[in-house]
């Protein structure tokens, strides 16, 4: 028999796939966002893009790391919403009066549920770069570094989006501050375009970007197949920024994260 | 064992005290209607209770259980409905109750079987498998309410279980409230409507300011009151002045004034004695038309009927003061 904390995120688990499933657009509309970007910024900056990168880098390997790094990102950042929706229209309270034997279960169904979405939205990326060219090099070691990093992008930004579930009072609140960071964080991070291409002071203030951090040791394992954690994958005023660098300062993101929105949420749910 | 055990409860939001030392039990098989105008500590209340917010001070204990030192097994002894049914408008009604089954821990061999029971039982077996966003409001309250009771409680909260229903839905929602409650589950029902808490409860508890203003059965209360309620008008819509007039003309007349509500004509006194002669209303009618017509003021309407449990409200919680616009 499963235990009682197993039910209860089970069956929340459930639920949310439930959603996804009735109310695919959801679903779809977050494979569609990358899908479309990526295409448009292969159609325009290809060209110009190739001279910059050089011999033996096409820009759709650059930038393949770049779109599933944005979709984890995406969909990570909205997490919270629907939770914030539960909020709004009482089921949370129905939740929360329920003798769940923890309440972290109401978070780590959501959770699940992101991580589950996002992999699978990144599935999807990756079959269809592959069949427009796109090659993985990094092998099998590669593919378990590169869905670290996805991974804590998905905890670290999960966290973030249900902790401020939980401050915010409204979902259109949310909404708002969730666009107006996606575009910041995206476009100051090396999602698109080569760090090298930006301005000195902005490539250190990028390094501090988690998407950044995150989308680095990806392309790396995307793009080079001789990798190592000690690769050097970006200059910094401190000098070399080596992969285990960028797993590094993810890995502190996403605790740091995880520990605000736990007490977020202890003081919330409690 | 009491099923609500309420000792002390205080809580504050900032200067506004919400609840300010509240008392009160409930009994297994019992139903205690809460009454109280909006601002009255009510939701305040019912979410301590469902333990949603914590006191400051005084305790809460259902079936034994301090909510305090215990929540999550005291919310195996309580369901809750609230104001607007919290349901999953994108699941199944059969969905949705799987899904509460869970959440309440039911064991897997039982939920099929208790999901059914609940479906028939709340009259959800022909919409069982249809999304809920498509169900009536009625549905859907009783779909919530079978939610609520997944879990077999022991106490049952209700935040204006009727609010929003037709007649007959009512009706049916009351008889299987009660049913409930011959089968030992304990009822708190806040509730604006005085029909409902007269259906539904044997005890009422009135709150006002937070406190704990009146309590006891509906007919102990309405006894309590008086024999009679005269309602008597100079107008039909009510005028200035036409209250100070109405009290003049009842001067003398045994009992007192009800306080007075800005919205309606009718001035209302509650007629203490005699208390057992049913005609004694009528006689003071009478002489309090003939008093009017003396004094230049002929009476618009006079009635007379025996108090309710609105005017035991009226009486311990005085009426909102009007909108200002």
């Amino acid at each position: 028999m499963a235990s009682p904390f197993w039910q209860e995120t089970r069956v929340q688990t459930w639920r949310w796939f439930l959603h996804s499933r009735r109310r695919p657009v959801v679903v779809i509309s977050g494979l569609f966002q990358p899908v479309i970007w990526m295409t448009l910024f292969v159609l325009v900056f290809r060209g110009s893009m190739n001279e910059v990168l050089g011999a033996g880098v096409d820009y759709l390997d650059f930038v393949t790391p770049g779109a599933l790094l944005f979709t984890a990102f995406s969909a990570a950042l909205n997490a919270g919403v629907p939770v914030l929706f539960d909020r709004e229209l009482g089921f949370l309270d129905r939740l929360r009066a329920a003798p769940l034997v923890d309440r972290f279960s109401i978070v780590l169904s959501s959770a699940i549920h992101i991580a589950a979405m996002t992999l699978l939205q990144c599935g999807v990326i990756v079959i269809g770069t592959t069949v427009l060219g796109a090659r993985f090099q990094g092998g099998l070691l590669g593919a378990l570094v590169g869905l670290l990093s996805l991974g804590m992008v998905v905890l670290g930004f999960t966290a973030v989006s249900l902790g401020l579930a939980f401050q915010f009072r409204r979902h259109f609140e949310m909404i708002a501050v969730v666009m107006i960071v996606t575009l910041p964080l995206v476009f100051l991070s090396s999602a698109f375009a080569p760090l090298e291409r930006l301005p000195l002071v902005l490539q250190n203030l990028v390094l501090l970007n988690p998407v950044t951090l995150a989308i680095e040791p990806l392309r790396m394992v995307y793009t080079q197949p001789d990798w190592s954690l000690g690769t050097p994958v970006a200059d910094s005023v401190l000098g070399a920024v080596r992969a285990w660098h960028c797993l590094a300062g993810l890995a502190v993101f996403t605790v740091l994260m995880g520990l605000w929105s736990r007490k977020v949420l202890a003081k919330k749910l409690a | 064992m009491t099923a609500l055990a309420v000792s002390g409860a205080r809580k504050s939001y900032g200067e506004v005290q919400a609840l300010d030392g509240v008392d009160f039990e409930i009994h297994p098989a019992e139903a205690v209607g809460l009454l109280g105008p909006n601002g009255s500590g009510k939701s305040t209340l019912l979410r301590s209770i469902t333990t949603l917010e914590r006191l400051d001070a005084g305790s809460i204990t259902i079936a034994d259980v301090d909510v305090a030192a215990a929540p999550a097994a005291a919310r195996g002894r309580l369901g809750y409905a609230g104001q607007e049914p919290a349901i999953d408008k994108v699941m199944t009604g059969r969905e949705f109750l799987r899904f509460q089954a869970g959440v309440v821990h039911l064991p897997k061999a039982e939920i099929a079987g208790r999901v059914t029971e609940m479906l028939e039982r709340l009259d959800l077996v022909e919409a069982a498998d249809r999304l809920c966003e498509g169900y009536s409001g009625g549905m859907k309250r009783r779909l919530d309410l079978a939610a609520s009771l997944m879990h077999r409680p022991l106490l049952l909260v209700l935040d204006e279980p009727s609010a929003g229903l037709d007649l007959d839905a009512r009706r049916r929602l009351w008889d299987f409230l009660s049913g409930l409650r011959a089968e030992g589950t304990a009822l708190l029902v806040a509730t604006h409507d005085f029909e409902e808490a007269d259906a539904l409860c044997n005890r009422v508890v009135l709150l006002s300011k937070g406190r704990v203003v009146d309590s006891g059965t509906p007919d102990d209360l309405r006894a309590g009151l008086g024999a009679f309620v005269i309602g008597a008008s100079l107008h039909e819509h009510p005028r200035a002045g036409d209250a100070d007039r109405l009290a003049t003309i009842f001067a003398g007349v045994p009992g007192r004034a009800l306080p007075p509500d800005p919205r309606r004509a009718e001035f209302d006194w509650v007629l203490t004695a005699p208390l057992d002669d049913p005609s004694a209303g009528e006689i003071w009618a009478g002489t309090l038309q003939e008093k009017a017509r003396k004094a230049g003021t002929p009476l618009f309407s006079v009635t007379v009927r025996r108090p309710g449990l609105q005017d035991v409200y009226r009486a311990a919680v005085a009426p909102p003061p009007p909108e200002e616009f």
